[in-house]
């Protein structure tokens, strides 16, 4: 037993031996495996604390301890790691697993480096952003930080660490200097030019018109790029305020330094007429010359072309051809040819001067063609005017004329009045003077069938307008003079009949004192009661019979 | 039937865990095969990986059953309190484990043999390979059915029995005992020593089926009036008197062998033991915990 003992001892100590010697690579560490290239001077026994945590496996802050760049990151709370670490939940070591040997890749693309979702970093590519390598902007000339300073051993040719996500960190400012450091504004990833983003309308010079259709170097011209034989585009401080600035002032000064005053943007000849104003010229536009278009007098559409307006007649046709020796404004002025409204025209000059009413009318009313030029006849009113009253006047012995009742001032009302009347065959008397002439003068058909005011009467009878309410008593036998016997004109009931007088039966005695109507009786006559003067005999028993019959 | 209940449950335990490992070998398969460099890429390395949630459980439960393997010799040497149960019941136990293990803890390497704890891997390779050796040469010891190994004289008494049984049971004659003598391989010991007088056990071993087919041939042949199950039951009873005739024969130089086979099977497996604390150890100092 002791013998087995010792001979297991011995040869114990040989396996040892014997499998450290075989094992020599692993002899002098309990290393899981060995460290990846990056962290070969991180071997041995004495470094394991320097990345794992005693008690606690690799430490995340001792990675950082050496990794200041991507602490740098973290702290800045920015990027691919911090988006890793914090919304991800992942540790250092799930992505960057060490222990698997010197050739082992630290940095591992899951489905190839050209596929690497590059919205993880914080930055998404977009547009030719994608169509880039990575090492066109993961070089070394694009880091924007210090990466040496915060890990000495890093490899900026490999690394893909401080980029910063800043147009300018990588693309050089073609605009000098001049706009906004954000250029997404303006441009897009899809592509520099155009600058599809920009609105011209958000600047402070907003274009309209034709100004739209104009490439954009005719506003902002190239200028040398400082220390470069290149050139950039000048975007700002270009003066804008007045037109001139770009634009030559074909008018000289003219017409000052407000375009916009007659122009607008579009177009040079779409000069606004509301805008313009024409009294700056030698013309001042007035009535309706302020509503013809430029383009009626400078038919040239050359606004600036001199016009001749000395005479109406360099713009308008003469026609009266020469006839009123071309001095138009004698009869005609702005406010229109025809100049409705008032003439100015000198009608005397006709020899037939234009009064009252006349002076207002439209000038065609007369001169109907038109032309008025043209003569007319205007020796009679009838030659303008229709005679309604149907030739009653012009038929009469004699003639008349319009004018005598008449006179331009209005048809109505007439001078035909009440001591007028009296050179009629009808002096007005009495109660005649307080009647309307319509009452007297009612309308009638004329032989021509229209409807026609009387005026001519061809007898003066009282019947005419009266009724004889003594149904022809009296007018038997003077049917002219019948009324006037008793009646006057100053009223009905007043009477000039004086019985003695008049009558066949003088009243005399009691009959002085007998009432009208005791001998006069009423009686039925046809539907009428009529009161009985004539004939009556004057035999005393036709009344007093009568009486005592009654 | 308390043999076949046995040997069954200690197939079905083999069963499961050569299955079960199988299925994580088939699982991880495409990550084992991949070169170290391009492990940690892989979607499987958080789970395989020798500190995964997978290569560790593993790695737990090969160590608990190495260290299951240790209470065997508790038993043979009656520690722990442990003087319960047959040795080759605890014997079957531990090869159990000593099997089972290795194959666990190659799992939780994933293939990856760095370090020091490599040596404590080879070791238990050593150990493993070496048991199985040593099962050999333990098998080369007549012993009784509780493992107690056989006296000599116990031996002598054995084959006594069964040469007896031939004789007046079946009437074997005086060629056919000779032939079963041959066919032992007894003879050899005389004429060899040592390693070479081991190799020509091993050399009987492996001759030894093919010789017992030529021998049930030829029994059968010039002996057609017996039955064929009477043939067999002589078959039974030649194979077991010709194994315990070589046993016997090669007894002494089976104790040298065994002696040394100690003398390298313990020293590997204090090796991978230690190692394997060193390396547990060195684990929990890097903050690696019970998993389960």
């Amino acid at each position: 037993m002791l013998k087995g003992n010792r001979d297991t001892i011995i040869l114990f100590a040989a396996t040892v031996l014997g499998q450290f010697v075989l094992a020599s690579e692993c002899r002098t560490q309990i290393s899981p495996g060995k460290l990846a290239g990056p962290h070969a001077f991180l071997e041995g026994l004495t470094n394991c604390v320097k990345c794992h945590e005693l008690g606690h496996g690799p430490s995340e802050e001792k990675c950082l301890d050496c990794h200041l760049e991507i602490k740098l990151h973290l702290k800045a709370k920015r990027g691919l790691h911090y988006k890793a670490v914090t919304l991800d939940r992942e540790s250092c070591i799930s992505c960057h697993g060490d222990h698997a040997g010197r050739k082992f890749q630290m940095i591992h693309w899951a489905n190839g480096q050209e596929n690497f979702e590059h919205e993880k970093s914080g930055f998404t590519l977009n547009g030719k952003h994608g169509q880039l390598e990575c090492n066109e902007c993961h070089k070394p000339e694009l880091i924007q930080v210090d990466l040496k300073k915060l890990q000495p051993k890093i490899n900026l040719d490999k690394s893909f660490l401080g980029l910063k996500t800043s147009c300018r960190s990588c693309h050089k400012d073609e605009h000098q200097m001049q706009l906004d450091k954000n250029c997404r504004k303006c441009h897009s990833e899809k592509a520099w030019k155009p600058a599809s983003k920009f609105d011209h309308n958000q600047a402070n010079f907003q274009l309209t018109g034709k100004h739209l259709n104009v490439e954009c170097a005719k506003c902002h011209p190239s200028l040398p790029k400082p220390g470069t034989q290149g050139t950039f585009a000048k975007f700002t401080r270009i003066e804008f305020s007045s037109c001139v600035a770009c634009h030559k002032d074909e008018h000289q000064g003219k017409f000052g330094n407000d375009c916009r005053s007659c122009h607008n943007t579009g177009g040079w000849r779409e000069i606004n007429p509301n805008k313009f104003d024409h009294s700056k010229t030698d013309f001042l536009l007035l009535g309706k010359h302020k509503q013809v278009t430029c383009n009626k007098c400078h038919t040239s559409g050359n606004m600036l072309l001199p016009l001749q307006f000395d005479s109406c007649v360099a713009c308008h046709k003469d026609v009266h051809a020469g006839k009123f020796k071309q001095d138009c404004k004698s009869c005609h002025n702005e406010n229109g040819w025809k100049n409705r409204g008032q003439t100015i025209f000198d009608h005397t000059q006709t020899g037939f001067t234009l009064h009252g009413r006349h002076v207002g009318l439209d000038c065609v009313k007369c001169h109907k063609s038109g032309d008025m030029l043209k003569p007319i006849k205007s020796k009679q009113c009838s030659d303008c005017h229709q005679d309604i009253h149907e030739k009653q006047f012009v038929l009469r012995e004699g003639g008349s004329r319009c004018e005598s009742c008449h006179n331009e001032q209005g048809f109505i009302p007439t001078l035909f009045g009440v001591d007028e009347h009296k050179t009629s065959r009808f002096p007005l008397t009495g109660s005649h003077l307080a009647t309307p002439c319509v009452a007297c003068h009612k309308m009638v058909t004329a032989k021509s069938g229209a409807q026609v005011r009387q005026f001519i009467f061809s007898q003066i009878l009282c019947k005419a307008c009266h009724q004889d309410p003594h149904l022809g008593q009296f007018s038997r036998n003077n049917p002219v003079k019948a009324c006037e016997n008793c009646h006057k004109s100053s009223g009905w009931s007043i009477l000039q009949f004086i019985h003695d007088r008049d009558s066949r039966f003088k009243l005399e005695g009691a009959h002085r004192n007998v009432a009208c109507e005791r001998c006069h009786i009423a009686v039925n006559v046809t539907n009428a009661i009529l009161t009985l003067y004539k004939p009556i005999n004057p035999a005393c028993e036709t009344c007093h019979l009568q009486k005592k019959l009654r | 039937m308390k043999k076949v209940l046995y040997r069954t449950f200690i197939l079905s335990l083999y069963g499961t865990g050569i299955v079960f490992a199988l299925a994580v070998a088939r699982f991880g398969w495409h990550y084992y095969s991949l070169p170290t460099v391009e492990r940690p890429h892989d979607t499987l390395h958080q789970i395989l990986k020798p500190g995964g949630l997978w290569g560790h459980g593993l790695g737990i439960i090969g160590s608990c059953m190495i260290l299951l393997l240790f209470l065997y010799s508790a038993r043979k040497r009656e520690l722990l309190c442990l003087r319960f149960g047959r040795m080759r019941r605890w014997l079957d136990v531990h090869i159990f484990f000593g099997i089972m293990g290795p194959i666990l803890i190659t799992l939780h390497t994933a293939m990856k043999f760095n370090g020091i704890v490599a040596i404590s891997y080879f070791s238990m390779l050593a150990v493993m390979f070496s048991g199985i050796f040593g099962r050999y040469i333990y098998k080369q010891i007549p012993r009784d059915k509780s493992g107690m190994e056989l006296t000599l004289e116990q031996i002598k008494s054995q084959d006594r029995s069964m040469t007896q049984m031939l004789f007046e049971k079946f009437h074997v004659s005086d060629a056919i005992q000779s032939q079963i003598h041959q066919i032992s391989g007894a003879h050899l010991a005389d004429s060899s020593r040592g390693l070479s007088a081991f190799f020509l056990v091993i050399l009987n071993d492996m001759k030894r089926p093919f010789l017992f087919r030529k021998f049930r041939r030829a029994l059968s042949a010039q002996n057609t009036h017996i039955p064929a199950a009477e043939i067999a039951h002589i078959l039974h009873i030649a194979k077991q008197k010709s194994l315990l005739l070589r046993k016997r024969a090669f007894l002494n130089i089976a104790h040298e062998i065994f002696h040394y086979w100690h003398v390298i099977h313990k020293p590997f497996a204090y090796v991978m033991i230690i190692i394997m604390f060193v390396h547990i150890s060195v684990a929990v100092l890097f903050g690696y915990r019970w998993v389960f």
